[in-house]
């Protein structure tokens, strides 16, 4: 009994929004578009503390 | 031990997944991974049970058996202290899942939100039940994972940041399904969310999946998805083409939302092959079909669980890898196969008393297949539940909300006992249903008779109505349906007394008047046919068809009369209606070819016999007609070998016997292959012998007078006189009585009526051609007769019978009726007694019509007695 091989995983440009493509990639598939969707979130978060804390200077 | 053809299977299953919607797509293109899939495989349509209602079908494919024996008898069960509903948990399945059997063998099992798999069952593996996806809740609350949910516990971290939330979908995912969803107003658009709900949904399933295919370690595994059903719940009244009455708005908003789903779903299987080895056999299966045609129901018939009215009765199945035959058809599938399918496939033995079989048609070797008697009788460890487990009821919460949202169930409301009492007799009704179709009629009676009793719910009378029919009760049936038609008249007299805007309230998103007597008139017509009156029985369908003019059963039943009555163009028109719905039905090509055979269109004939034999090879009259039609076609080898081919299936055909001289002696002078059908002719067929049978006391001696009396030939010896309890003679003849040790008397019937009572009909010899006219009278009224004849009288008076009489007559009765229709050369023609009394004229020119010879039809009236019908029940 061995485990299930991994093939099939091409290159993907991740959309922030994701796409159905991704969801059928499974859990590889939401993992990526997670990881792109908070980071890109937190960039956001980030910038715009950065303009607010620039507007109190 | 069997051959192990498969070392690892993997199943899929898509619920409601229809071949009518696949096809046309992976024609387009647009399932390139479905397309692929079955080139390299084996396919095929797959039949569905009664009712067909996911939990029950999706338990009787892990299972094999139908709900009677597995438990699982509808969406929802009362919680164990009636203090509540719930939906169906993995604790009520009485009998033992395919994961449970190899967890006794030692195979490792992944199971993902199988329908019911809840609460998780301690298997060898990991089981992910069938309410780990689901959420009611808005994101951002706490979004916990109840217990039972996953087995083993050390999964559940992992597997619950694979659920997606409904409320993560984004404008990405939908457009897709709805192109315009930027001019939505989505705040007023129910389906949207329904649509994201159900995306997000699979995407859970499709991540738990992928991960612990690909992570664990696993012989056999389970994915069920429901994502294609839902999206047709919600959307199939959209799908192109467009229906009159649907806006021009709604209906482009979600056209698109079937045919995506099915795309979505092709994609995500792309994924699961891409990670497999080469040593797994993949199996795709789906529970029923889903109307997706012209037979859409434009309305649905005010029950419970009404959305299952969308379903259609054949799903689809698909077969790949390691053991399966490459680029096939397959045919005859049952949803109670796949069990023993994957026991076959692993050379494990199937339980006898399981109610599928191995689809071995797929197979690409023969293998032999072993049995067990029972497995639910071998002892061991099961990876199963203990007796004892109690759910938590807080688990159960959304997956409840979930069914209310999708219609299968509705709200308990405030009167939680009423609602209990409900579903407790809607679930044996299933279950009643559900034997029905397995021809465990008196089964489904016992369940239907105080369920009626108690609720004089229409449906379950209906449905008991069909059973009586079944079991040849024609006076409790004729009985039920007054009863039925004079509730109708009640129902009506209720709503005209509710104004119009009342009665609008009541009917909304129903056709109420078709709900009843549309199914009354179907079984007035069953039987009016029964009783051999088809111009009666047409009549009824045709108010059928009028109300349900897609209905596949009325249709096929129009068919059978239309044939009966020699109307071939009706018959003809029926039969391509029905293929319409159907195009697998053996018995409807046949039909219709026998309806163009009739009409001198032999081509078109040959055509629709060819195909019956096609979806059913082991059909004898089909080959017997292949060969009519080539003889008329002067191919005389072809038709010479067809009528071979229906003998060597049915060697007593004596039609195909006496073809099969004409061709080889006066068509193609093979005067030597002629000589084998003569002799058989000679030896086996000595001549016809018309029979009156039937129970005695059933009206026999009646039928034998009026034959008498028309001039045809009785054979009688007089030795048993006239008495009180037959004034007019009994008709009978001594040697009949020693048929089951001595046959020297049959030349003597030769060409003449002979009485025979039905139990000594199954010791008739195979070599003559038998015309049974067989009496059928009811039970009570037979018992009472013979009683009285027996000298009990005081019996009668006192209603005292002799205990179980009735129920081994009856036992004797559906015997000797399986052996008739598996005779090949015995016709029979069905009498009914109290219809002799009533209806003098018409059951004369019936039995006149069966022995195709002429008879005086006003002497054989003048004997009917209306003062000898004295034992009535």
């Amino acid at each position: 009994m061995k485990k299930q091989k991994q093939t099939g995983v091409k290159e993907y440009k991740i959309p922030v929004l994701g796409s159905l493509g991704l969801l059928a990639l499974g859990d590889v598939g939401l993992k990526m578009w997670r990881e792109k969707r908070d980071a890109e979130e937190a960039k956001e978060k980030k910038e715009s503390e950065n303009s607010n804390s620039k507007g109190d200077e | 031990m069997s051959k192990k053809l498969a070392k690892k299977i993997l199943v899929i299953g898509w619920d409601a997944a229809d071949w009518k919607v696949i096809m046309p797509l992976i024609e387009q293109g647009k399932m390139p991974t479905l397309a692929k899939f079955m080139s390299e495989g084996v396919h095929g349509a797959i039949k569905t049970l009664d009712p067909p209602l996911s939990p029950m079908l999706w338990t009787s494919m892990a299972t094999g058996y139908r709900a009677d024996k597995h438990g699982i008898t509808g969406f929802v069960e009362p919680l164990a202290d009636n203090s509540g509903l719930r939906p169906v948990t993995s604790t009520s399945r009485k009998t033992r899942a395919i994961w449970n059997i190899l967890h006794n063998q030692g195979m490792k099992s992944n199971v993902v939100s199988w329908w019911p798999s809840n609460p998780a069952e301690p298997i060898n593996g990991v089981m992910v039940s069938n309410h780990y996806q689901v959420s009611n809740k808005p994101i951002g609350e706490n979004w916990d994972m109840p217990d039972g949910t996953i087995y083993p516990e050390s999964m559940i971290d992992i597997l619950k940041k694979q659920r997606v939330h409904p409320e993560e979908m984004t404008a990405a995912h939908l457009l897709p399904f709805m192109p315009n969803l930027k001019e939505m107003d989505k705040n007023k658009e129910k389906r949207v969310k329904s649509v994201a709900n159900i995306i997000a949904q699979a995407a859970s399933v499709h991540a738990a999946s992928t991960y612990l295919q690909r992570e664990t370690e696993w012989d056999f595994m389970a994915v069920y998805h429901d994502a294609i059903d839902h999206f047709c719940h919600a959307a199939m009244k959209f799908h192109p083409p467009q229906r009159p009455g649907i806006p021009d708005e709604v209906y482009n908003n979600y056209k698109d939302v079937v045919v995506s789903g099915y795309l979505y779903q092709d994609m995500m299987l792309e994924r699961t092959l891409n990670q497999l080895d080469d040593d797994t056999t993949v199996i795709i299966v789906s529970d029923h079909g889903f109307h997706s045609d012209h037979l859409r129901p434009k309305y649905f018939i005010k029950e419970p669980a009404s959305p299952a009215q969308e379903h259609s009765p054949f799903g689809m199945i698909c077969m790949r890898g390691p053991g399966i035959k490459k680029g096939e058809k397959i045919y005859g599938a049952s949803v109670l196969d796949l069990t023993p399918t994957i026991l076959a496939l692993y050379g494990l033995p199937i339980g006898e008393t399981m109610e599928g079989r191995p689809l071995v048609q797929a197979f690409d070797e023969e293998v032999s297949i072993d049995t067990i008697p029972d497995w639910e009788k071998v002892e061991g460890d099961f990876g199963m539940h203990s007796t004892d487990l109690q759910e938590d009821p807080w688990a159960a919460q959304e997956a409840m909300q979930q069914l209310i949202e999708l219609g299968y169930i509705e709200a308990p409301g405030e009167n939680i006992a009423q609602r209990i009492e409900d579903i407790k007799n809607e679930s044996k009704y299933y279950v009643a249903r559900n034997v029905l179709e397995a021809g465990k009629i008196n089964q489904a009676i016992e369940i239907l008779e105080p369920i009626f009793e108690q609720t004089q719910e229409t449906r379950y009378g209906q449905k008991l109505a069909h059973a009586y029919l079944s079991t040849k009760k024609f006076k409790k049936c004729r009985a039920l349906i007054e009863k039925l038609k004079e509730k109708q008249i009640q129902i009506k007299a209720e709503e005209e007394k509710l104004s119009e805007e009342e009665l609008a309230k009541k009917k909304k998103g129903f056709l109420k008047e078709i709900e009843l007597p549309n199914y009354i008139d179907y079984v007035e017509g069953l039987l009016s046919m029964n009783l051999n009156r088809p111009k009666k029985a047409l009549k009824s369908f045709m108010k059928v068809a009028e109300k349900a003019p897609n209905s596949l059963s009325v249709a096929l039943n129009i068919g059978k009369v239309s044939l009966m009555s020699q109307n071939w163009t009706a018959a003809q028109d029926s039969f391509i209606k029905v293929l319409a719905i159907d195009e697998s039905n053996s018995f409807a090509h046949h039909g219709l070819g026998v309806a163009f055979l009739r009409q001198n269109k032999l081509e078109e004939a040959l055509g629709e016999f060819l195909t019956a034999t096609e979806f059913d090879y082991f059909y004898p009259k089909a080959h017997y007609h292949i060969g009519e039609t080539l003889a008329k076609l002067e191919k005389n080898e072809e038709a010479a070998q067809a009528f071979e081919l229906a003998i060597s299936m049915s060697p007593g055909m004596t039609k195909a016997h006496k073809w099969l001289i004409d061709i080889y002696k006066n068509r193609l002078n093979e005067s030597e292959k002629a000589v084998t059908h003569e002799n058989f002719i000679k030896e086996k067929i000595k001549g016809e012998i018309v029979i009156v049978s039937g129970l005695p006391r059933s009206g026999t001696s009646m039928m034998m007078q009026i034959l008498d009396k028309g001039g045809y030939d009785v054979l009688t010896d007089k030795v048993r006189e006239s008495d009180t309890n037959n004034p007019k003679g009994y008709y009978e003849f001594e040697p009949v009585k020693k048929l089951m040790v001595d046959k020297s008397w049959l030349p003597e019937a030769e060409g003449k009526v002979v009485k025979i009572i039905a139990q000594l009909l199954p010791f008739l010899p195979s070599n003559y051609d038998y015309k049974i006219i067989f009496m059928r009278r009811e039970m009570s009224e037979v018992l009472k007769s013979q009683q009285i004849m027996l000298g009990k009288e005081g019996d009668v008076k006192s209603k005292v019978f002799p205990t179980g009489l009735n129920d081994a007559f009856q036992k004797q009765l559906v015997k000797v009726e399986n052996w008739i229709d598996s005779q090949p050369n015995v016709e029979m023609l069905s009498v009914d007694y109290s219809n002799v009394i009533a209806n003098a004229e018409e059951e004369i020119d019936n039995v006149i019509s069966f022995l195709a010879k002429p008879g005086k039809k006003n002497e054989m009236i003048k004997v009917v007695d209306k003062k000898l019908y004295r034992n009535r029940s």
